[in-house]
């Protein structure tokens, strides 16, 4: 055998899956057809922060007069935006490559597939291909924007993701299909810097996922901002010009025609299972996802999967994870599943969101009778400080056993503060031990531990 | 101007007190060094005098409630009566340091808007002359019931115990009676609503008969909302009684790791630590999850109670002063009430003081092999002594002469001869003690208390008498603090009191030994005298001493007995 272990596929779940197993004493190779890091460090995840972070700045500089301070019309250099988010991208991927060599892990360039359960052939990037032989293989491919029939992806003013990060120049107008994290982060960033954005989401409200009153708070923000937002609505038909595009939007069974230069599909993600030799070896694809255990292996044992391509939650700490747990379970250590409701989702426009465990919908559902308390970001001295005065904590608690159920944050640095409600859940504290933990004057922190009053019936400071 | 009233320290090492009734309420005028309240902490009952004079404005710390040392239990008015040596209302240094709370908030929150945050629920004011009707707690780790009938509607006279309404948890149903007599104003709760316990759920109007009821809340005229948003810990009303105590241990022996919500679960559920113990774990380090212990419970349920523990803890050293863990898990209130539904027994949860005397009983029986000797003991001699100085004695000190001194006198003084029995045992380690603290047992209402006779060996005969008396009287009026009830090395237990003439104590751990005393009764013996034997009336008890068989072997037990025996028989007049 060439490797202990080979990992197809070097994003944040192949590559750390990688590592791990290095560590763990393993001959590893790794294969990827592009850049190292995947679609998170190049297309996804660091190079969208780069971008929210100019249209923070811009944002802060056209209020500048706030703080005191004069800055008479600035101006944008998009193309400038664009590259710094590139350069942070390509810093992280060189990164990746430098973690590979220090941990011995060998680089092969190219697109793989299965020939057998312990035999991958890779037609390398330069033309050539070549067989490698590995005892465990981890296939970490990811997923793409997902396509809709009529509607799919050009390039040219139908974008998806990938493209809308690049683009030449600054939309005068976009039409963003789909509210997710990716929708709702681009309609900020589009907005941010001056583009006439309209969001439409199918579902009832915007990060579907997200508390029912987190996403009303995100649609009254975003409406201040003037993003037209159409929630419950589908996209009947879609008709490209030369210079826009004419979208028919229903809802209650009424039309409406909205028309953009540019529109973002951004309507989810499907597996990248194509090509990679499954079915041929009878791998059990489920939904377009490749079926695991807890273990992350597929019905052949020694064939793991891991990230977005088993399914949601599409996120890159979820694949990171699940790629240490499949590469400790390779070599033989006792390995604790993962617990899935333990995992915080963040999404990075502002007000930025970020939440774990239970929404009070599903706790309810689930049959928990809870304590909901909820505490409001102005309030909080740090947040006044800061001029960031939007948004709440909402945590929720289990009456019966004090669990913390779920924590839902809409406000400043809600991605940082999320941890420690995913802390207490992962460490299954109560509200007690969010009560007894003394949080720092003056920090946003404070917010969470004033919610959990609040839950008590007993806020402090309100 | 108002002051506070801290929740006092009631003896070192200890740092909560569950307040056990309220004398006054808000509204009532107090004099200083008037009894405010009553606290019982695991170890005694005490009756707290007001700090200052005045009228008290507000009640923060409700009755049963378990409360921290230095918390703010009630706020008093005390300029109302000029009191001059009221503590000011000052920022306690705590909040002074701490940096200043955020700016008041411009509006209130959209989920909470409460009022006043710092005062409790339970003490907001209610209509003039309506009493709140509160959710009851129904048992130990039931924090909300059900409403399913009441039985008054708003209208309806209510008689004081009549039923009022009835309630289901998941363990029973009950029915509930009223806590007072009146009229029923409001009703706060529907049918088939869940209601947390302690949630006000009914407003009576106040009738006759109103006694201080345990669920009673007398509407207090207009009190001031709280001074200042108490930067105190702040309670949590509905989950309290998870909070309150802590027994489960964070680790467990064998360094096993439990989570607070594994905690909270298993304390809730009545699991004892040692089954706690040998639930498998299926987490990091094969640490117990809410998944594992809820799983557990469920096949839990229908699996007969564990047995017992194997005797082999007996020999297990001990630790002086531990509080035992109860020999299996005990099952919770819910459970036992839920096991004898429907039969004619009445399920009483025992109290603090109860658990504790309980567990200690338990422990002690684990800890030491107990023996027992047994001594006839002719008690004419004292007796003569008590008939003879009776008089001057109660003129003297101004309470009776009994037999009890001479009797604390006599073990005390036999072992100083015998300090072998003057000991306790840590490990394999005997720590023989150079002071000799006599401790005895007395029943009060509330269970039996055992005040602790300091350095009885440095005492005369009327400094012990004086010392017994003084602290048999405050343990029969709850006015013993802490440090009275520590510290023994040697116990008395007079049983005779009662007319029984032997007994066979427990020892009182970590003594080693327990002197018994049995009913002192006349009768018939055989005398022996030069002249020959013969038939004589003398006083006769039976004095039982119960010891430590690890460390106290039968000769010196029955030798340090006998010597007590020979101490009282031989008792001379000098002495006293």
């Amino acid at each position: 055998m060439d490797f202990d272990v080979l990992v197809i596929g070097s994003g944040p779940g192949g590559y750390v899956a990688a590592i791990r197993a290095a560590q763990l004493g393993k001959k590893v190779g790794i294969v990827e057809r592009a850049e190292l890091g995947g679609i998170c460090l190049n297309w996804g995840c660091i190079p969208t922060k780069a971008l929210l972070r100019s249209a923070e700045v811009y944002e802060l500089i056209k209020h500048s007069h706030d703080f005191g301070f004069t800055v008479e019309n600035p101006s944008i250099d998009f193309p400038k935006v664009i590259q710094r988010s590139r350069d942070v991208a390509g810093r992280q991927a060189k990164g990746v490559a430098f973690l590979m060599k220090k941990n011995k892990i060998e680089v092969i360039a190219g697109t793989a597939r299965l020939s057998g359960k312990n035999s991958v052939e890779v037609k390398l990037n330069d033309g050539a291909a070549r067989s490698v032989t590995a005892t465990n293989i981890i296939i970490a491919t990811g997923a793409r924007a997902r396509q809709l029939p009529g509607m799919e992806i050009d390039g040219k003013r139908v974008l998806g993701y990938r493209e809308a990060m690049v683009m030449k120049e600054l939309p005068p107008s976009i039409a963003i299909v789909g509210a997710g994290a990716i929708g709702v982060e681009f309609a900020y960033f589009f907005r941010s810097l001056g583009a006439e954005v309209t969001l439409i989401e199918m579902l009832p409200q915007l990060l579907p996922i997200e508390d029912e009153e987190i996403s009303i708070e995100l649609g009254k923000s975003f409406k201040k901002k003037g993003i037209k937002i159409h929630t419950s609505t589908r996209v009947e038909k879609m008709e490209k010009g030369k210079k826009e595009v004419k979208l028919t939007l229903g809802k209650d069974g009424k039309s409406e025609t909205v028309a953009a230069e540019y529109v973002l599909m951004a309507i989810g993600v499907q597996g990248n299972v194509e090509g990679l030799g499954l079915e041929e070896l009878g791998i059990q694809v489920e939904k377009g996802w490749i079926k695991v255990n807890k273990f992350y292996q597929t019905n052949l044992p020694n064939v793991y999967a891991i990230g977005d391509i088993i399914g949601p939650p599409w996120l890159a700490h979820v694949a990171s994870h699940e790629g240490m747990l499949a590469a400790e379970h390779i070599a033989g250590r006792d390995v604790v599943p993962l617990n899935y409701n333990t995992i915080p989702g963040c999404t990075y426009c502002i007000p930025q969101v970020a939440s774990v465990g239970y929404t009070e919908k599903k706790a309810l559902e689930a049959g928990y009778k809870i304590k909901v308390g909820k505490f409001p970001v102005r309030v909080n001295g740090k947040a006044q400080g800061m001029g960031e005065t939007e948004g709440f904590v909402k945590i929720i608690y289990d009456e019966k056993y004090g669990e913390l159920l779920g924590c839902h944050i809409i406000g400043p640095e809600a991605t940082e503060l999320i941890t420690e409600a995913t802390l207490a859940k992962s460490v299954e504290a109560t509200y007690l031990e969010i009560l007894h933990t003394v949080h720092p004057h003056p920090t946003l922190s404070e917010i969470v531990a004033e919610a959990t009053h609040a839950a008590m019936g007993e806020p402090i400071n309100i | 101007m108002k002051t506070e009233v801290l929740m006092p320290m009631l003896g070192e090492g200890i740092t909560e007190g569950t307040i056990v009734r309220w004398w006054k309420k808000p509204g009532d005028l107090v004099k200083k060094d008037e009894t405010l309240l009553e606290i019982s902490t695991d170890k005694v009952d005490s009756e707290i005098p007001s700090p200052f004079e005045g009228t008290v404005v507000e009640i923060k710390a409700q009755e049963n409630e378990t409360v921290a040392v230095n918390t703010v239990i009630a706020v008093i008015d005390a300029a109302a009566a000029g009191g001059a040596e009221a503590r000011e209302e000052a920022p306690r240094p705590a909040a002074a340091t701490k940096p200043a709370p955020a700016s008041p908030p411009p509006a209130p929150a959209p989920a909470q808007p409460k009022p006043a945050p710092a005062s409790p629920p339970a003490a907001a004011p209610s209509p003039a002359g309506a009493m709140e009707v509160e959710m009851p707690m129904l048992g130990e780790g039931i924090t909300e019931g059900t409403i399913v009938r009441w039985w008054k509607k708003p209208g309806d006279f209510v008689k004081k115990d009549e039923t009022l309404l009835e309630i289901s948890t998941d363990k029973v149903d009950s029915e509930i009676p009223s806590p007072f007599e009146g009229t029923v104003l409001e009703i706060l709760a529907a049918e088939s609503q869940t209601v947390t316990v302690g949630s006000v759920i009914a407003k009576i109007s106040a009738g006759k008969g109103v006694s201080a009821s345990k669920t009673e809340k007398p509407s207090a005229p207009a009190p001031a909302p709280a001074p200042a948003p108490a930067p105190a810990p702040v309670s949590t009303p509905a989950l309290q009684p998870a909070a309150a105590t802590n027994e489960t241990p964070r680790r467990e022996s064998g360094g096993r790791f439990f989570s607070p919500l594994v905690r909270n679960i298993a304390r809730a559920e009545g699991i004892g630590k040692d089954e706690l113990a040998e639930i498998p774990g299926t987490g990091l380090e094969g640490r117990v999850t809410k998944q594992d212990i809820l799983s557990y419970l469920e096949t839990r349920g229908a699996a007969p109670s564990r047995p017992a523990p194997a005797p082999a803890a007996a020999s297990r050293p001990s630790p002086p002063q531990q509080p035992a863990a109860p020999a299996r898990p005990a099952p919770s209130a819910g459970e036992v009430t839920e096991k004898w539904q429907g039969e004619r027994v009445e399920v009483l949860p025992m109290d603090a003081i109860r658990k504790k005397i309980a567990d200690h009983m338990v422990l002690s029986k684990q800890t030491s092999p107990h023996v027992y000797g047994v001594a006839e003991c002719d008690f004419t001699a004292v007796l003569n002594l008590v008939s003879k100085h009776k008089n001057a004695f109660q003129g003297r000190e101004g309470f009776k002469l009994t037999v009890n001194p001479f009797i604390l006198y006599a073990v005390t003084r036999a072992a100083k001869d015998f300090p072998g029995v003057n000991a306790s045992v840590e490990g394999y380690n005997v720590i023989r003690k150079r002071f000799i603290n006599i401790g005895m047992a007395v029943a009060t209402e509330r269970g039996l208390i055992v005040p602790v006779l300091k350095n009885a060996d440095e005492l005369n005969f009327t400094g012990i008498a004086r010392t017994a008396y003084d602290l048999a009287i405050r343990a029969r009026d709850k006015k013993l603090n802490i440090e009275d009830v520590q510290g023994s090395t040697l116990t008395v237990t007079n049983y005779g009191v009662f007319g029984n003439i032997i007994g066979f104590p427990i020892i009182n751990q970590p003594n080693v030994a327990i002197m018994g005393v049995g009913a002192i009764k006349k009768r018939p013996v055989v005398i022996e005298t030069g002249q020959g034997d013969m038939i004589g009336i003398r006083a006769i008890g039976f004095l039982t001493l119960s010891y430590d068989h690890r460390i106290v072997d039968g000769e010196l037990g029955d030798k340090y007995l006998q010597r007590v025996r020979h101490y009282l028989e031989t008792f001379e007049e000098a002495w006293m």
